[in-house]
């Protein structure tokens, strides 16, 4: 049960963030269903070369958030899906798209309004297509 | 399960310490070092055969004194090397092991020999190096001590027994409370296998960390103009083209080059040799 999940050394994303993300995402878009068997903690970290620490925090938070549930001696799996989950991360997911388009347009020299008026022209001419 | 307190070791003109560890359970603890550093003592002080001139060590919250035994058997140690009787067979040395440790595994001596293609019939002094350290580890991993120190155990061992022993590891890790820790001058497999590094250098304790921050903290990057002026993190510079850096605190200095409008050309991890070369000068 190896995930697909991988660290970038050089990206200055946290370690754990990046355990913690790649999961994440494997849950909410269902391709790891409710009940799968996740890595132990001390396997996960082999996998990745990194720390129980790192992996031990991942898993923390991912259980404060309910996505995992750890039962005692029987190891940790992915929580049944709370529909209120899958929403709250597409909708944080497209936040972050909308911040990393202005941020990018706004260094391009365009004010807010004129990025919204952009939007607006581009999703009206999609319609037309 | 072992605190190392102000401890000092002299042999010689040798003079290891002061040393001040903690061990605890759960964790995987890699002990690295230049030759002559004083790996070997600071262990050989962990399984009592060497007696620490000042400072002090505690096992499992008991002191030497009284509790030798007791200790003995909790704390299994594979040594670098090993050489026994000269007519002892397979077989003697896990008849001999088995009278020192009371939690001792048969089932585990035989699986790890047919593993290992080890017979019991066959002699210790034919064996080749990595037969031995096979069997060296064979014998550790039976006694099935909640302590476990390897001392270079993968020495002249090959990549499928090798890998075999890192998996084994990794699982025996998790049947219990358990602690091990190992030296290895392969550095790719401390990288691998450990959680926390403990660095030392003539005899002195440059530090422990743990292994996820010392890799993401020290970073190489590269800059379009050489650096004129102090950056927050750098601990050395390549003044000439390629103009680089290498900074202990990688987040610090990018935030500082960011605010200082520096272009970053690429930026790079430092392996964990060249972050121990750096460390040790």
């Amino acid at each position: 049960m190896k995930l697909p999940i991988h660290l970038d050394t050089e990206s200055s994303q946290a370690y754990y963030d990046q355990i913690k993300t790649q999961i994440q995402k494997f849950i909410l878009n269902q391709y790891l269903p409710a009940g799968t068997a996740l890595p132990s903690i001390r396997t996960l970290a082999k996998d990745l070369s990194c720390s129980v620490i790192t992996v031990k925090r991942a898993y923390q938070d991912l259980e404060a958030d309910g996505l995992i549930i750890t039962k005692q001696g029987r190891g940790t799996f992915v929580a049944s899906h709370n529909p209120a989950h899958v929403e709250q991360y597409k909708e944080t997911k497209l936040a972050g798209m909308i911040d990393q388009l202005l941020t990018e347009a706004q260094k391009l020299g365009y004010t807010k309004n004129e990025i919204l008026t952009h939007v607006q022209k581009q999703i009206i001419s999609q319609k037309d297509e | 399960m072992i605190k190392i307190e102000s401890m000092v070791k002299n042999i010689g003109s040798f003079e290891l310490g002061p040393i001040n560890l903690q061990f605890e359970a759960g964790y995987i603890y890699g002990l690295v070092g230049p030759n002559r550093s004083g790996k070997t003592t600071l262990i050989q002080t962990l399984t009592q055969h060497l007696k620490p001139n000042q400072g002090r060590i505690t096992w499992f919250g008991k002191q030497a004194a009284h509790n030798e035994q007791f200790i003995k058997q909790n704390v299994c140690y594979m040594p670098a090397e090993f050489d026994g009787p000269a007519n002892w067979k397979v077989g003697d040395f896990c008849q001999f092991a088995r009278m020192w440790y009371p939690n001792w595994n048969d089932a585990i001596v035989l699986k790890l020999l047919t593993q290992f293609e080890l017979k019991k019939e066959e002699k210790y002094a034919k064996l080749s190096t990595g037969a031995k350290k096979k069997l060296q580890f064979v014998l550790a991993m039976a006694s099935n001590c909640p302590f476990m120190i390897l001392d270079e155990p993968t020495n002249g061992i090959d990549f499928k027994s090798r890998k075999f022993m890192l998996d084994y590891l990794v699982e025996w890790m998790e049947q219990g409370e358990r602690t091990l820790l190992i030296t290895s001058h392969h550095i790719d497999e401390i990288q691998r296998l450990a959680d926390i590094i403990i660095l030392i250098h003539n005899g002195k304790q440059i530090g422990q960390y743990e292994k996820d921050q010392l890799i993401s903290n020290w970073k190489q990057i590269w800059l379009p103009t050489p650096v004129q002026t102090e950056i927050p993190g750098v601990v050395a510079m390549q003044n000439e083209a390629p103009y680089s850096v290498i900074t202990k605190q990688a987040n610090e200095t990018l935030a500082y080059l960011e605010k200082s409008q520096v272009d970053v050309i690429k930026v790079r991890s430092l392996d964990m040799e060249d972050v121990l070369a750096q460390l040790v000068g």
